[in-house]
């Protein structure tokens, strides 16, 4: 099955635990103000931000992994927003775990549970975006309700299916505070799932107000002693 | 000026330093080795370096001694008995050290530490703060960053606490070496990843393969060569393959005249150097740690190095200016480096010398790691700095080369910072490469003080207070300098660094 493919890291440090080949598929159904990678987000049609987009067949994909196996402990695919190409991701995970490799799936979650189940059922763990938990700011940054991400995120964690949950803490846009709480909550039933706060940073963004500050690492620091209070027991911050 | 009236006049050489280098000047004030008119050219025009070993060998250029045997036996010489609790074990290993003498007067190797004090360890504060000040002690007094002690492959109690105390000294003595394989725990293996992105060291040795390639234990001194224990090796001498195509653009001139010829003389050289070291210096009959058992001379080889291939085969393709056509990248270079380096291994192990005890008259080949004064040489088989190509690239296009080279050959990594965050990474891509042939992985973080140069390490902060014209204790600060100087090994390429 063929599928589209923005670029694919041999070897990466930060897409899960350990050295993880790294797969980023093109096109994204959130059309997130703060985004750093805007030219990820349509799928098809044409253009500058389609420059880099390779159709890839989904084993050759896998073959092209299978070269970094004794150096990797798995692979991560991500996006853009992976699951906007599901059929194809599917192939993908599915090939990928009869080679008996160890699948992360990297996700902003927003997709029908019946999809994101039987994708489950090829993955070993999602790392998932959490926005944020308030419906309207979800929607007012991302475009789209939270409703199927928080549904998918319960499933994830009852079915011990969760690596991470991330959230961009951008100060002055965000009330931060409540989403680390409320999320650190959800996830404090199993202390394996780590909780990464990632700093908003202007590089590179469009849509935002190049004024719009970086958060401090105070904040930060503040943020993670937060979900540390509501029961998380790994926050990273980066 | 005269030589030795400049030594003594200079503002920079610390006191230590002078006595080393107005030693050295006496020894080459001597003419005893016998040498061929072709040597004599050759080590003219830098195909032959003998790097610095000095005209009238007086002790091996590596000694390893065999530390264990001394922690049972104790040392009549010195008069030691054998220790009873940590407080004896870390005295008589730093008065031993003081007493083994090397190419550098410093010993190279200082045994396999976390063994040699595991015995005497407990899992508490008393002796990790111990075996804390006897690392300061051998980074204060040994001071050169040839000092190269072992660790595991099993985890130790002792191996953990040596591990960090590293991550807080921060030192660039000793160098250090996990033996890794399957039976180092994830746990040691982390901690081991940890402590290098901290403070470049330890590297890790590829623990089946030299245990293959020696029949068993074996030692890592110096920078990174594996040599028998209770032993060492008499000299290294080294092939310059870049200097020698440099006389031809021809391959078949090459590899038909020029390589055996080269070959040829290099080997006679060292015959002599061993010659002299084994037949005419007293060393081995008279210095107490022969006497005592802890050298043997069956259990001495010495080393055959080469360095510069990657120029070497960048000259015989005529040098291409796309980067895909050359050393590092193109499959073509590829193949002539091996069978370049096929070749040499053929003539060096058709060679006999039967000082060469520990390895059956062979001269062990070594991938030498350059000296501060190179120019366009890369060390052994590296690919040369600015031109390394992607990271999986680089292990697998190095692999290959690594069976060749059981005295030594190793692949330096620098990484982003941020890795960090996650040494699970790098341990994976450590293991890979192992599975994948790599002899010998050493890796630092990109914001290190400490740094490995080529094989040894240095503190950067050192190398500035050098260049400002200071003292500095450590002498391979200046070694590093010029290295940093000559040859880029401050830009490798970092790692991770997109992340």
């Amino acid at each position: 099955m063929k599928g589209y493919c923005r670029s694919i890291i041999p070897f990466s440090s930060v897409d899960g635990p350990g050295n993880r080949t790294a797969v980023f598929l093109q096109g994204c159904n959130f059309h997130c103000s703060y985004c750093h990678n805007p030219e990820t987000q349509p799928l098809a049609g044409s253009g500058e931000a389609l420059a880099g987009v390779m159709e890839r067949d989904h084993q050759e994909l896998v073959a092209e992994i299978l070269k970094y196996r004794d150096f990797t402990r798995g692979v991560t695919v991500s996006g853009g927003e992976c699951t906007v190409q599901l059929p194809f991701l599917l192939a993908l995970c599915e090939e990928l775990k009869s080679r008996e490799i160890n699948v992360f799936v990297d996700t902003n979650g927003h997709l029908a549970p019946d999809d994101f189940q039987r994708l489950a059922r090829h993955v070993d763990a999602f790392m998932l975006d959490v926005k944020s938990m308030e419906e309207d700011e979800h929607f007012r940054l991302t475009g789209q309700s939270n409703r199927l991400v928080l549904q998918n995120l319960s499933y994830a964690i009852a079915n011990k299916k969760l690596y991470e949950i991330r959230t961009v803490v951008v100060p002055d846009l965000l009330r931060n505070s409540d989403t680390v709480a409320l999320a650190s909550r959800l996830i404090s039933v199993d202390p394996s799932i780590r909780y990464k706060l990632i700093k908003f940073r202007p590089r590179g963004v469009q849509e935002l107000l190049p004024t719009m500050l970086t958060p401090s690492e105070e904040y930060m620091a503040e943020l993670c002693a937060l979900a540390s209070s509501c029961g998380v027991k790994v926050c990273v911050m980066v | 000026m005269n030589k030795t009236l400049s030594i003594v006049r200079d503002p920079i050489l610390t006191y230590q330093q002078k006595v080393i280098a107005l030693a050295r000047s006496a020894e080459n004030s001597l003419e005893v080795l016998k040498m061929s008119d072709e040597v004599q050219e050759l080590r003219q025009s830098g195909v032959i370096c003998d790097l610095g070993e000095g005209n009238a060998p007086y002790r091996p250029r590596y000694i390893v001694p065999d530390y264990a045997l001394f922690m049972q036996q104790g040392s009549e010489y010195l008069e030691l008995l054998p220790p009873e609790n940590l407080e004896d074990a870390l005295h008589n290993l730093l008065i031993l050290y003081k007493h083994v003498p090397s190419i550098t007067t410093f010993p190279v190797y200082l045994g396999n530490l976390d063994t040699l004090l595991n015995p005497f360890v407990q899992d508490d504060e008393e002796s990790y703060r111990a075996i804390k000040r006897f690392l300061l002690h051998i980074d204060r007094t040994l001071t050169d960053s040839f000092c190269h002690a072992n660790l595991g492959p099993k985890e130790t109690i002792a191996g953990r606490q040596i591990l960090r105390a590293q991550r807080e000294l921060q030192t660039a003595v000793p160098n250090l070496t996990l033996k890794y394989d399957d039976s180092t725990s994830q746990e040691m293996a982390l901690d081991a990843v940890k402590t290098a992105l901290l403070t470049a060291k330890p590297s890790f040795a590829n623990n089946v393969m030299f245990r293959h390639d020696f029949h068993g234990d074996y030692a890592i001194a110096s920078c990174y060569n594996g040599l028998p224990i209770g032993g060492g090796s008499y000299t290294l001498v080294r092939l310059n393959l870049s200097r020698l195509a440099s006389q031809t653009a021809d391959y078949e001139v090459f590899r038909n005249t020029l390589l055996p010829s080269a070959v040829r003389h290099t080997l006679s050289y060292m015959d002599e150097r061993v010659r002299f070291l084994v037949e005419e210096s007293s060393f081995l009959a008279s210095n107490f740690l022969v006497k005592e058992g802890l050298l043997e001379r069956d259990k001495f080889t010495a080393m055959f190095g080469v360095v510069g291939l990657a120029e070497c085969v960048n000259t015989l393709l005529g040098n291409p200016l796309h980067q895909g056509d050359r050393f590092g990248h193109s499959e073509q270079a590829s193949e002539l480096g091996v069978a370049i380096i096929t070749e040499v291994a053929r003539l060096v192990a058709a060679h006999n010398n039967t000082h060469l005890q520990a390895s059956g008259g062979r001269y062990l080949l070594h991938a030498q790691v350059g000296i501060d004064t190179d120019i366009a040489s890369s060390p052994g088989c590296r690919i040369p700095i600015g031109e390394e190509p992607e990271l999986f690239e680089h292990i697998m296009y190095g692999a290959p080369f690594h069976k060749f080279f059981p005295s030594g050959i190793g692949d330096v990594f620098s990484f982003d910072a941020t890795v960090k965050n996650n040494p699970a990474f790098v341990l994976d891509i450590l293991q890979g490469a192992f599975k994948n042939g790599l002899r010998y992985f050493s890796a630092y973080s990109a914001d290190s003080d400490v740094v490995r140069i080529t094989g040894y390490l240095v503190k950067r902060s050192d190398m500035e207070a050098l260049a400002r014209g200071k003292q500095v204790r450590n002498g391979a600060v200046v070694l590093g300098k010029g290295a940093a100087e000559n040859q880029g090994v401050l830009e490798r390429k970092i790692w991770a660094r997109e992340n």
